[in-house]
């Protein structure tokens, strides 16, 4: 069943509806343009002029309040692409995805899985687990700054009483990607988890007493039915995962801003201190469609190798 | 069935007002230059400022002071995040309404916001009103003055100076704080053969002290007399920037220096809790520090290495831009302003609140500054070190679009050095960076 089946019925409805059509007569306005006038407004208002403004810009230099000041052709893509710094922004993109990403999903789906139970009392856990989505990144990153001090924070004292080195957090190149990734994670545990646990919660028990009969145990459970059936959710919670790690900036700027010495300077960082620090929009705006394009390519081959696995009900 | 002509005459007068509704919301800010009058009948002028915790407080108090002290304006200040956000927030408003009348920069922006043509020349507006500028220090006023003309007013400086914990030097027998490179080394040395608990320097990568001590050693940051001859083009910090590097591995690879990133918060906590002996800093947190340290603050003068001699500082800080295109009423009511902030009794009071120092002459004599500098004498330090600053094209000071990446740049480059990099090739990249920064930021003003 799932998406060929569902493709077929609408197909034949289509056809049905033609059918219908055809005898009508056709002077009637087309009301839909009305219904999606002002959304359609909205859209390319905010969206549509943006973008078409930011590729524009993207190949031209501009004066420090944004006007186009003088035609550039393709150098500011030029100059990202030979530039160090960007190159190594893009690698430490890469690799903060990379951290974050997989070990958010699989994290909150364990969570999740371990606290669908009806259990008394579990509806403490799941307010604990979804909890992080309640807390802006801002406080979030006060309170993580404090954990991360060099001298004063907790992290290092239990790091001394174990009779370590102190170790710099957040100031040491080697491990400031992964303290910001850490961070990260316990982030955005709150709202991956919150919608696999929807996605847990609407499979029907009788899946489970099937693999009851059949005698499997829990990973069998978990593997033939749990992911299964909560594929949608976790389809969408890696999709929204990744365009968020790729877009990530208030724990940067919070924490590190983008040091030390530009080893968590990811992409859009750069991109907001290019455009909004340093005023080179042109720069910004080459960016910006680089980026775009990245996360474009990205969400396609995701959708391409995930989508014969994804099983809709 | 069809749709009644009515129902579908209905759906588009919905559109039609829901399109109204947002574009109206756009056509709002194309109304700027117009006074804001309050119901109460006084003209409202925005003040967008950087300051924030205990330098708000007293800011607050200037603001409700002048609000007080006469009856005919009213000025609403608002934290506007940093300098270089409140900057770039002020650029995208392109003075429509809600956008600032005055708006306080670093002297960072200053370059950026000359280019951007949104800000009145202070001058023209000195004469208009016969304001009078005799009494504002020649170093602030010569920081800010660009072809001659003074694009804003001072009114909060500042400069990088040492801080350190006196009872740890003394007790390793530094009463006197020493001058130089080397010196400080020594210290630091004899601190850590004494006591254990404590790192003898602690450190942040903070671009602004690190080109106030390019400057204080002599060198120009940038090309063409520090920009002012003419536009710069690149840097111009290497010898001595190697040399300050060079002296802070040094440092590092000695044990004696511990790293705080790029985070002043941190370091000033990591200070007053007694973690680290000393550490440089703007002296606009002085106040602060010493408030909130159970020990005795020192503050000292920034190094130089031996040999060298201390040119001083330039005249960092903050001050006062006026948008341009205001209306008559509004340009009095900021020139009022201006007029209350920059007076001697406002200006001590503001000093000995926060660690800026006075920008007019009138200042010092006032009883309110000569009570603070005899209970605070560490406050003074600042101003001294700008009041004795040679009056050089190297004194007057960087004069860039690009400077706030030029400090990040530095400020990475530091941050190589704290985690093992060599000190060479930091600089270089360094230099590399803001240079090619430099060269794409004039090509935008090149036409």
């Amino acid at each position: 069943m799932g998406v060929k089946t569902m493709a077929r019925k609408r197909k034949a409805q289509n056809a049905k509806r033609k059918q219908g059509k055809e005898l009508k007569p056709k002077k009637r306005l087309p009301l839909w343009i009305i219904y999606l006038l002002p959304s359609m407004l909205i859209f390319i208002l905010f969206v549509i002029y943006p973008f078409i403004k930011t590729i524009i810009t993207s190949f031209f230099a501009t004066s420090n309040t944004g006007a186009l000041t003088q035609m550039v052709g393709f150098s500011n893509y030029i100059s990202l692409f030979t530039s160090e710094t960007y190159l190594h922004s893009l690698g430490t993109t890469f690799l903060y995805t990379i951290l974050t990403v997989p070990l958010t999903v699989i994290i909150s789906l364990m969570l999740a899985v371990l606290s669908s139970s009806n259990l008394p009392g579990m509806g403490v856990f799941r307010t604990i687990f979804s909890s992080t989505m309640g807390i802006s990144v801002a406080a979030g990153s006060v309170f993580w700054n404090l954990l991360f001090h060099p001298t004063a924070g907790l992290l290092n004292r239990i790091v001394q009483w174990f009779g370590g080195e102190p170790i710099g957090w957040l100031t040491d190149t080697n491990f400031a990607i992964y303290s910001i990734a850490a961070v990260s994670i316990w982030m955005n545990i709150g709202f991956s988890y919150l919608v696999l646990m929807g996605g847990l919660k609407n499979i029907d028990d009788s899946h489970y007493e099937s693999v009851e009969i059949v005698g499997g145990g829990f990973f069998y459970r978990l593997r033939k039915v749990t992911i299964p059936l909560i594929s949608p959710s976790l389809f969408f919670v890696v999709t929204i995962s990744l365009i968020n790690a790729f877009q990530s900036f208030g724990l940067i700027d919070m924490l590190t801003s983008g040091g030390p010495n530009n080893s968590t300077n990811l992409m859009v960082y750069k991109l907001y201190n290019d455009a909004f620090v340093n005023f080179r929009f042109g720069l910004a705006s080459a960016q910006g469609i680089i980026l775009f394009i990245l996360i474009f390519l990205i969400s396609q081959l995701q959708t391409k190798l995930t989508e014969r696995l994804v099983t809709y009900q | 069935m069809r749709k009644s002509f009515g129902k579908r005459l209905a759906a588009m007068v919905v559109s039609v007002l829901m399109l109204v509704t947002v574009l109206g919301g756009c056509a709002d800010s194309a109304s700027g230059g117009n006074s804001v009058v309050t119901s109460d009948g006084k003209v409202q002028i925005s003040f967008w400022h950087s300051m924030s915790g205990n330098n708000q407080e007293v800011l607050d108090q200037i603001v409700e002071g002048f609000n007080a002290s006469q009856d005919q304006y009213v000025v609403v200040a608002e934290n506007q995040g940093s300098y270089d956000e409140s900057t770039g927030k002020f650029f995208n408003m392109a003075n429509g309404a809600g956008s600032a009348h005055i708006i306080q920069i670093g002297e960072q922006n200053l370059q950026s916001m000359i280019d951007s043509g949104m800000i009145a020349s202070i001058s023209d507006l000195i004469e208009k009103y016969d304001f009078d500028d005799s009494d504002l220090l020649e170093q602030v006023v010569n920081f800010y003055t660009v072809n001659d003309t003074l694009y804003v007013m001072p009114f909060n400086c500042s400069s990088p100076v040492v801080y350190y914990n006196k009872g740890v030097f003394d007790a390793a027998g530094y009463t006197e704080f020493p001058s130089t490179f080397e010196g400080i080394s020594e210290a630091a040395a004899a601190i850590a053969a004494q006591n254990d608990s404590i790192t003898p320097v602690g450190m942040y990568a903070y671009g602004y002290a690190l080109d106030q001590m390019v400057t204080n050693m002599g060198g120009y940051i940038i090309n063409n007399e520090n920009g002012r001859a003419s536009r710069a083009t690149e840097v111009s910090y290497q010898d001595q920037i190697t040399q300050i590097y060079d002296w802070i591995k040094s440092l590092q690879d000695a044990g004696y220096l511990l790293n705080y990133g790029t985070d002043g918060t941190n370091t000033i906590s990591g200070f007053t809790q007694q973690q680290i002996g000393m550490f440089i800093a703007s002296s606009a947190s002085a106040r602060n520090v010493i408030d909130s340290s159970e020990f005795e603050v020192g503050i000292a003068p920034l190094p130089v290495p031996e040999g060298v001699e201390a040119q001083g500082v330039y005249a960092g800080g903050g001050a006062l831009c006026a948008a341009a295109g205001m209306d008559e009423q509004t340009e009095a009511g900021v020139m009022a302003f201006f007029e209350y902030v920059t007076s001697p009794e406002v200006q001590a009071e503001w000093a000995s609140g926060t660690g800026y120092f006075p920008i007019c002459h009138g200042a010092y004599e006032t009883e309110t500054m000569q009570n603070t500098y005899a209970e605070l004498p560490q406050l003074e330090v600042a101003a001294q070190q700008l009041l004795n600053s040679q009056v050089n094209s190297i004194t007057a000071g960087p004069l860039l679009s690009q400077l706030p990446q030029l400090r990040t740049d530095l400020q990475s480059a530091l941050e190589a050095v704290f985690n093992g990099s060599d000190v060479a090739s930091a600089v270089e990249q360094a230099v590399s960076s803001t240079n090619s920064a430099i060269t794409s930021a004039n090509e935008g003003v090149a036409n």
